[in-house]
């Protein structure tokens, strides 16, 4: 992609993201909140009213100036077009549907023992999709994009995800069948990122600009936004926290044959493992959720020591980062979880003083997150909106 | 619609803006790669040229045999402008004046105890500014601004310091406005490893790498980092505060109030602890220099443990930010091959599926701040708009980053 054109897109998708978050908002003020030019504001507005993306309203809302008429408003046309989230996790396939303020018109689910290769996956998400789509009364041509959220890191020169956690899939041509078949533009992110961009746009994160976002499931995921933007580095591995050494651990040997990676100290696999003994091998990590929600001494003892590594790890991280706020999502991240609890004492006590205090919250957006962030990554993209916008 | 008067101001930024990227172009191709017509290019050039802002140069090389010459090549005019890039150390003060290519056209150094007296430090800049100008014979009206490099973390919007654990002298201050008055320029503050990463970037062991970690270790031990080929400094502007990274449990207690911080560790102090019960307590940081430069087995095994401590401290962010290099700066940093083996040793442990991160030495010594804070100055697109060198474009603009055309050409030469 050529320099000006990656700038129209940047352009183009602060716009969108501005109106996403202000609703109706005048003119001077959209210049104003994304530091874009007027001038530049008003061609790529123009634009996009004309795409039939953006609205123009009278002066409805509170004068703007003392003197003279209330300037115009614009506002994003939400019915203007659908996006598509994809999610793909370890046990379900999560499928929504949203305008283009991100609300949610529906949803579809999919639960499976054990994931299914590529190809009847892609088959299944796409049934999901006709109907999430007849749900919400939407035609396929309304859709402005689509977007996976995957377990695995991507590669952002090859676009390809890593083969040795999703065997068989070739993300380019996954993303072409899928492409082909709905119509629209399809993007590949990684599970945490989207997670990460959903707490963004619409839980606990709203606002945020820089932030650790921590998913802590069967596995241990991670995401980092800097200046509001998804930090992927240049091998797509930014924010993979899973094999990050956990200091004086002595733990387990990890999967990647080295000892006290985080993943092999504070994932649910992990705390399932460590339940074992005293719950015996039953136990998953549904289960072990419900027994630390009802106060269960080893359950909670396991999730806040996980915490407490969690919190270890991401502390080593926030003085390099200065972020503002950690999210904590996944199952085991949840409001009230020992885990969060345990976390934030640990980067209370170990994140530099100078430091601002960083704030750890739990995920907000719960089960539906994963499909909405995959959404919020259509919405946020700039290539969706900016091909309907010439460089001037 | 924009209106006439706008359509043209947004050409010409397009237009310098351009030029500031590629360093030099002709007019189709400037035409060509912005989208505007050849006449209003041309037009633009011309009036950029009259004001002294854009050089015309014929390209270099004979004219291929039964051609025209090669078309005139444009570029911005480097002494259009000067800009001043000031390093305040713990015990010195440096100042680099150099044209809008960070072309540097003067240097002066001084040993002075800024800790001790750090208003005083900044009179000493300004008169070495002054020397500076008069001595060059620089036309003060064309100084556009200050990059100014200070040696402790530095809040974004106050331009002043947290309170702890920075030494109390330092505390509230703000060495930027105070600068900012005696000059009569504007200045942009930031901490020391942060000036120090991106004078590595533009012409040290960082030239052409976009993601990188810049270690500054000597008194203290500090980062600045690099994200996508500009400074990131985080939230509040101390991202890179690495001094403070908890590396050893249950450790010496720090003067920041936890324990077992990076810096209790690995900075001159703990190497002259570290070396006390062999050479005794009255280690100068140049006695220790000169005990690692003569590959003295005590400090050798000193720097070895400094080196595994930082790289631990290190490792994390490089996996959780997916960075490619690290450069080991600041005096103890760039001197010892022990510690350069050990951090690549500890980071080589980092996940296997990873490609390594590659460790290198410093290059640019004690001129990596000044020639940084040139970078800075220079990265500030509304001071080259109000001294009339540039029109202005908006914030989201990929050049308001830092690399200037100079930068990218040192990045990619």
């Amino acid at each position: 992609m050529s320099a000006p054109q990656q700038l129209r897109d940047r352009n183009v998708a602060s716009v969108v993201e501005a109106l996403r978050q202000h609703g109706s908002i005048s003119r001077t003020q959209l210049a104003r909140v994304t530091g874009i030019s007027r001038t530049t504001v008003l061609s790529i507005l123009d634009q996009l009213e004309a795409a039939g993306f953006v609205a123009v309203r009278g002066s409805d809302g509170a004068p703007e100036r003392s003197l003279g008429r209330p300037a115009a408003r614009v506002a994003l046309k939400p019915s203007a077009g659908v996006a598509l989230g994809i999610f793909v996790a370890r046990e379900h396939l999560q499928i929504v549907v949203t305008d283009l303020s991100l609300t949610l018109l529906a949803e579809r689910q999919a639960r499976f023992a054990r994931r299914p290769p590529a190809e009847p996956l892609i088959d299944l998400a796409l049934e999901l999709a006709d109907g999430a789509l007849e749900e919400a009364g939407v035609a396929k041509r309304m859709l402005v994009g689509a977007a996976f959220g995957v377990p695995s890191p991507v590669d952002p020169r090859t676009g390809e995800v890593d083969r040795r956690i999703l065997e068989e899939w070739a993300a380019r041509r996954v993303r072409e069948t899928v492409s082909q078949r709905l119509g629209t533009p399809v993007a590949m992110e990684n599970d945490a990122n989207t997670e990460a961009l959903g707490e963004i746009a619409l839980g606990a994160g709203q606002g945020l600009r820089h932030v650790i976002f921590v998913h802590a499931g069967f596995g241990i995921g991670g995401a980092i936004v800097l200046d509001g933007r998804l930090r992927r580095g240049p091998t797509g591995m930014a924010g993979e926290l899973a094999h990050i050494r956990v200091r004086g651990a002595d733990g387990p040997v990890c999967l990647c044959g080295r000892r006290d990676c985080l993943r092999s100290v504070a994932s649910g696999s992990a705390l399932v493992d460590a339940m074992a003994i005293a719950h015996g091998s039953e136990l998953d990590l549904d289960r072990l959720v419900d027994l630390a929600s009802n106060g269960d001494p080893g359950a909670c003892r396991a999730m806040s020591d996980a915490g407490d590594a969690i919190g270890a790890v991401v502390a080593g991280l926030c003085s390099g980062v200065n972020p503002e706020a950690v999210i904590i999502g996944g199952q085991l991240g949840f409001p009230g979880s020992p885990l969060v609890d345990a976390a934030r004492q640990r980067l209370a006590q170990d994140v530099h003083r100078a430091a601002v205090p960083v704030t750890v919250l739990p995920a907000a957006l719960g089960d539906v997150g994963g499909g909405l962030g995959a959404a919020s990554v259509v919405v946020r993209s700039g290539d969706v909106f900016g091909h309907h916008v010439d460089i001037r | 619609m924009a209106s006439l008067k706008e359509m043209r101001s947004s050409n010409r930024i397009l237009l310098l803006q351009t030029l500031r990227l590629v360093g030099e172009a002709d007019r189709a191709t400037l035409a060509r790669m912005t989208g505007v017509s050849r006449v209003t290019v041309s037009g633009l050039l011309g009036e950029a040229i009259a004001r002294g802002h854009v050089v015309e140069s014929r390209a270099r090389g004979a004219a291929p045999a039964g051609r025209r010459g090669r078309p005139a090549m444009l570029r911005l005019d480097p002494r259009a402008g000067v800009v001043v890039g000031v390093d305040l150390g713990h015990s010195h003060v440096g100042v680099v004046l150099a044209d809008l290519e960070a072309t540097v056209v003067g240097e002066r150094r001084v040993v002075f105890d800024v800790d001790a007296a750090p208003d005083a430090a900044l009179g000493v800049a300004v008169g070495l500014v002054d020397e500076l100008v008069q001595s060059l014979g620089i036309d003060s009206g064309r100084l556009i601004g200050v990059g100014l490099g200070v040696p402790r973390p530095v809040v974004r919007g106050t331009g002043t310091s947290p309170s702890r654990p920075v030494p109390l002298a330092w505390a509230g201050a703000s060495p930027g406005e105070e600068l900012s008055r005696r000059l009569g320029l504007p200045v942009r503050v930031e901490n020391d490893a942060n000036v120090g990463a991106l004078g590595e970037l533009f012409r040290g062991a960082a030239r052409g790498a976009r993601d990188v970690v810049y270690l500054k270790l000597s008194t203290g031990v500090g980062a600045g980092l690099l994200l996508d080929g500009s400074l990131y400094t985080g939230c509040r502007g101390i991202a890179g505060d690495l001094g403070h990274v908890t590396v050893v449990q249950n450790g010496h207690i720090c003067g920041c109030g936890n324990r077992g911080c990076l810096e209790t560790v690995a900075s001159a102090g703990a190497l002259a602890r570290a070396l006390a019960p062999i050479h005794g307590d009255r280690l100068t940081l140049s006695r220790l220099l000169e005990l690692v430069d003569r590959d003295d087995p005590v400090a050798e095994r000193g720097m070895r443990d400094i080196g595994r401590h930082v790289g631990r401290a290190l490792a994390p962010l490089c996996m959780a930010l997916d960075v490619e290099l690290v450069v080991l700066g600041g005096e103890l940093g760039a001197t010892s091959r022990r510690l350069l083996a050990s951090v690549r040793t500890e980071l080589r442990k980092t996940d296997v599926a990873r490609e390594p991160v590659t460790v290198r030495r410093a290059l640019l010594g004690d001129r990596a701040e000044a020639l940084g804070a040139v970078v800075l100055a220079l990265g500030q697109e509304e001071w080259l708009h109000q001294a009339g060198l540039i029109a202005l474009n908006g914030a989201a603009e990929p050049a308001a980053g830092l690399q200037s055309s100079s930068e990218r050409r040192a990045a990619t030469g």
